[in-house]
This record gives C-alpha cells, sequence and structure tokens, in this order.
C-alpha cells in the first residue's frame, strides 16, 4: 500500500544528492526563454554545484550525504564498543510518564490543531480564525453535560480580501454586459446600426 | 576552489571535529560553574558533565510502550548530524576540505534536520509532554531561522561568500574596521543562537517543568545511553553556535596555515574567546528570567530586524 510513497521518497532522495543533473536538465527551459541558462552551475564537474562561482559557493550533495552516514555509522561503532551487559535481548519497555494522573489515552495526544496552536495564535491577523464550543446536556440540564463539541476553523484571509472582491467584481461585469441580450428586437437593430456607423467611420 | 583531495586536510577535519565532540561538555562545564559562582552557590567541577555522560552511557535503556523506530534511530541521527555540522565550522584552522562541501546555508539545512527528527521521535510516544516539546520548537524554530538566514546573508554579503573559511578569511584581511553591518548580524545571531540553544530567557535547559519546557519536554522520554547522545549532541549545539559567533565576528587568532605553531596559538585564541562568551552568556542569564512563550517571537522579531539592518546597511553605507 504504501510503496508507492516509498518509490516518491526514493526519487527525492535521488534528485536531492544529484542537483546538478536536476540541473542540467531543467537548463533548457531558462536558455529556451531568456537565452542564457545556469550552465556554470556544473563548471567544475557533476560533483559541485557551484550557482554562481566556485569562490562565493559550492556544495557536493553527494558528499554531504557520504559524510552523513560515515557519522552515524561511527556512532553506531560507539554504541556496539558501549553496549553494556543486558540479561535478554530486548530493551525494556515501560509505560510513558503520565505526571501521576492516571493513565494517558489516545484522546490526550496532541493532534494537528493542537501542534499548530503557537503558529495560528502568533500568525493570527494573516487568518479569520473561528471558535465554536458547544456544550450538549442531557436531559436538557446543563449541569449534567453529555458531551463538548470543540470546533475551529480558519480561513484564508487573502480569499476574503483579495479573491472575492475580484470575483464579486466580475460578476457585477458580466451581468452588466448581459444585458446586451436582453431587450425587444428594436434594440437589436439599434446595437447593428450603431456598430456599422462607427466601423464606417473607423474604415474612413 | 580548495583541494578536496587533500589527506593532512582531511586529517585536519577529523581531529578538529573530534575536539569539538569531545570539549563541549568542558564548555558546558565552565557555564556551569560560572552561574553557580555568580548566584553564590558552590559549583561542581568543572568535568562534570563527563561524568553524568559517562553514567548515563552505563545505565539501561528503558523504552516507552508505544515507541516506534523513529523515536529509537533519532539520538543516533542527531548525534550524527551534530558530528557533521562540526566538520564544516573552523575551530583553530581555517581552510578545510570539508567546508569547500558544505556552506552556512547548508549548515542550517542540519539544525532544521536535527530538529524534525527530535519532534517527531518527541511526538511518537504519543504523551502530551512530547507534543508539547515539539509545537513549541517548531514554532520558535519557524521564527529563528529567518532571523538566522538574514544574519547569515549578511555575512556571505560582506564577504561575497558563503563558505566559512572564506567569510573568516576575508573578515582577517580587512583587519579591525567598525562594520555597521556585522554589527548588526552579530547582534542577531547572537540573539538567533539563544534561541536555538534554548537557554534563557527562550528557555531553561536545567528544569523539566512543563511552564518552562521546550528542549527538555521533548526528551523526557529518554534514558540510558540515548539520553547521553543526545546530551551530547545539544551540548556540541551549543559549542558550534558559540564558534560560529567567536571565529566569524572575531577571526584573529584563528591558523591561516596548516602549521603547529599557528594551529595551536588558534586553539588557545578560540578556546579564550569561548571562555569569555560563557561569561557574556552566564551574565545574561543571570539577570534575565525566562520569557513566557508569546513574547518569544517578540524576541526573534528583534533579531530578525537586527539582521536585516545590518543587510541594509551593507547595501547602503557599505557597498561602492
Amino acid at each position: 500500500m504504501v510503496s508507492a510513497q516509498f518509490i516518491l521518497i526514493a526519487l527525492c532522495v535521488v534528485v536531492g544528492l544529484l542537483p546538478t543533473m536536476v540541473v542540467r536538465l531543467l537548463n533548457k527551459i531558462p536558455e529556451q526563454l531568456f537565452g542564457q541558462g545556469l550552465s556554470h552551475a556544473m563548471q567544475h564537474g557533476w560533483l559541485w554545484l557551484t550557482p554562481v562561482s566556485s569562490k562565493t559557493a559550492e556544495y557536493s550533495a553527494l558528499l554531504v550525504a557520504v559524510g552523513l552516514l560515515v557519522s552515524l555509522f561511527g556512532w553506531f561503532i560507539v554504541r556496539m564498543i558501549m553496549k553494556p551487559k543486558r540479561k535478554a535481548g530486548h530493551l525494556g519497555r515501560v509505560a510513558a510518564w503520565d505526571c501521576g494522573f492516571g493513565p494517558l489515552s489516545s484522546r490526550m495526544q496532541y493532534t494537528g490543531g493542537s501542534f499548530s496552536m503557537p503558529v495560528r495564535r502568533i500568525f493570527a491577523p494573516l487568518w479569520k480564525l473561528s471558535t465554536e464550543q458547544k456544550l450538549q446536556a442531557r436531559n436538557g440540564l446543563p449541569l449534567h453535560a453529555h458531551t463538548q463539541i470543540y470546533r475551529e476553523q480558519s480561513d484564508d484571509l487573502s480569499w476574503r480580501i483579495i479573491y472575492n472582491p475580484i470575483i464579486a467584481w466580475i460578476n457585477f461585469v458580466t451581468r452588466n454586459i448581459g444585458r446586451i441580450q436582453t431587450g425587444h428586437l428594436r434594440h437589436y437593430l439599434a446595437y447593428s446600426f450603431f456598430t456599422l456607423i462607427v466601423l464606417l467611420w473607423l474604415i474612413s | 576552489m580548495i583541494d578536496i583531495i587533500d589527506f593532512k586536510g582531511w586529517i585536519l577535519v577529523i581531529i578538529q571535529t573530534w575536539m569539538f565532540v569531545f570539549l563541549a561538555p568542558l564548555l558546558v562545564g565552565w557555564l556551569t560553574w560560572l552561574k553557580c559562582h555568580l548566584q553564590n552557590r558552590s559549583a561542581p567541577s568543572l568535568f562534570q558533565p563527563y561524568k553524568n555522560l559517562w553514567r548515563l552511557f552505563h545505565k539501561d535503556v528503558l523504552l516507552p510502550k508505544h515507541a516506534s523506530l523513529i523515536f529509537r534511530m533519532t539520538p543516533y541521527i542527531i548525534a550524527g548530524v551534530m558530528l557533521i555540522a562540526a566538520s564544516i565550522i573552523p575551530l583553530f584552522v581555517v581552510r578545510m576540505p570539508s567546508s569547500a562541501t558544505a556552506d552556512v546555508i547548508v549548515l542550517v539545512g542540519f539544525f532544521a534536520l536535527a530538529k524534525f527528527f527530535q519532534s517527531l521521535a518527541a511526538m511518537d510516544i504519543g504523551t502530551a509532554f512530547g507534543g508539547m516539546g515539539a509545537s513549541r520548537e517548531m514554532t520558535v524554530s519557524a521564527l529563528a531561522e529567518p532571523a538566522m538566514l538574514m544574519a547569515v546573508f549578511t555575512l556571505a554579503m560582506v564577504a561575497g561568500s558563503t563558505n566559512l573559511s572564506t567569510v573568516v578569511e576575508t573578515i582577517i584581511s580587512q583587519g579591525l574596521v567598525l562594520r555597521p553591518s556585522l554589527l548588526f548580524a552579530f547582534a542577531g545571531l547572537v540573539l538567533v543562537a539563544i534561541a536555538e540553544t534554548g537557554r534563557i530567557p527562550v528557555d531553561n535547559p536545567s528544569t523539566h517543568l512543563e511552564l518552562t519546557m521546550i528542549h527538555e519536554a521533548m526528551v523526557l522520554e529518554y534514558s540510558g545511553r540515548m539520553l547521553a547522545l543526545i546530551e551530547w549532541s545539544s551540548m556540541t549545539k551549543l559549542m558550534v553556535y558559540g564558534v560560529l559567533i567567536c571565529n566569524v565576528f572575531f577571526p584573529w587568532g584563528i591558523a591561516q596555515h596548516h602549521d603547529l605553531y599557528s594551529m595551536f596559538i588558534g586553539f588557545v585564541a578560540v578556546g579564550f574567546k569561548l571562555m569569555l562568551l560563557a561569561v557574556c552568556l552566564v551574565v545574561a542569564e543571570t539577570l534575565l528570567a525566562k520569557m513566557r512563550l508569546f513574547r518569544v517571537p517578540i524576541f526573534l522579531s528583534l533579531a530578525f530586524t537586527l539582521s536585516l539592518l545590518g543587510l541594509l546597511s551593507y547595501i547602503i553605507l557599505e557597498v561602492g
């Protein structure tokens, strides 16, 4: 089921490790559009990415990946050396720290909404946030609360400020242009007559 | 271009990286010693962090019930990333082959990779602590990284390069000149370093209380050698930021040739600079209290503004 995602991950890693190949493939586009591309990015071989010049910035993705693998391997060796003597093969598994309040449940986990709460609060002016909190009472008595429904919605402000006025304006204009299609036959004859006059004036 | 097939250079890279890793606990020990004396408490030995790490390495690892492979792999990934980040920073000598492979923007990418895996591992266990730590860490990082990149861009524009060795050599070659762009970038980078390394006033590194945790909340469930690796990595990160600030903005003393005498002078110079930086950090930590979380955006906006001012002052005052 998830093999498709793994293929995508592998392709992402390959593209990241060989940026010069990607630049070489994509270079044709700016060359056709602007007449010049980023051919000096590959001037020092396929291993080095040098966008401006070698002195300004150079980066070798493959060497960085090799370095990362070497350092991970190094830590693995350290772990093997410092492995303490254990009775059984497996590591001990215990319950996670629950702060003394009783067993943890999956409802106490952080959801997407809770994870993004600080960012939403800090960048609140960028979004239109609305919160709804409803207490569903049992037997009609609020003190016998049964369920609490909490709903948060964040709408994009740019949709409201930029896109909606443009949509409203387009609707207004098209409605008014559509007025040409309404009316009596004599209105159509008048349109044709005046269009002919204007065209004849333009030609002459 | 720095010669990549330089055997002596790569030996120096390995020595320098391992010095970063092995001297980072000493820096933290010095910080703790200074803080205790400043607060009129009796201080532990300078080598106490080494004893703590030794103790942790010899303890058993206990995993939470629902921990997956990500939780188990993360300490090794973070340690590996910190190792490679340390390899590209010039500690006591410049012109190393490793700084040709990755520049300062890749360094920011390394820190982001470590942070990503740390947050994933924190969310992996399913407790509210981990989620809280991860959420706060990502918020602080989302605000701090633009400020750091802006300071880095200012440095890159001054030196004409993003290669750290080239930046250090350019600033040395210009002599003792007061550059407003570098002053602003220095101030911005110091504020970002405080946020990224989790020091007061952004985070309290010696607490395990909910209200005051960001980094500690993410590592609450780790034990034994995994906790040792994570603690060691955060000490290395502090040293990386410290050396970055010292050697980029005050590079005098660093060895520009690969001979023993220059490297010895470079080592003594960076040691002295780091000790002085630690004194300034400890005084700031003692005088300031930890900020509440929703005041941290103001702190980091200040860092961003200072870095932006550095960039603008370079463009207006120093070009041409």
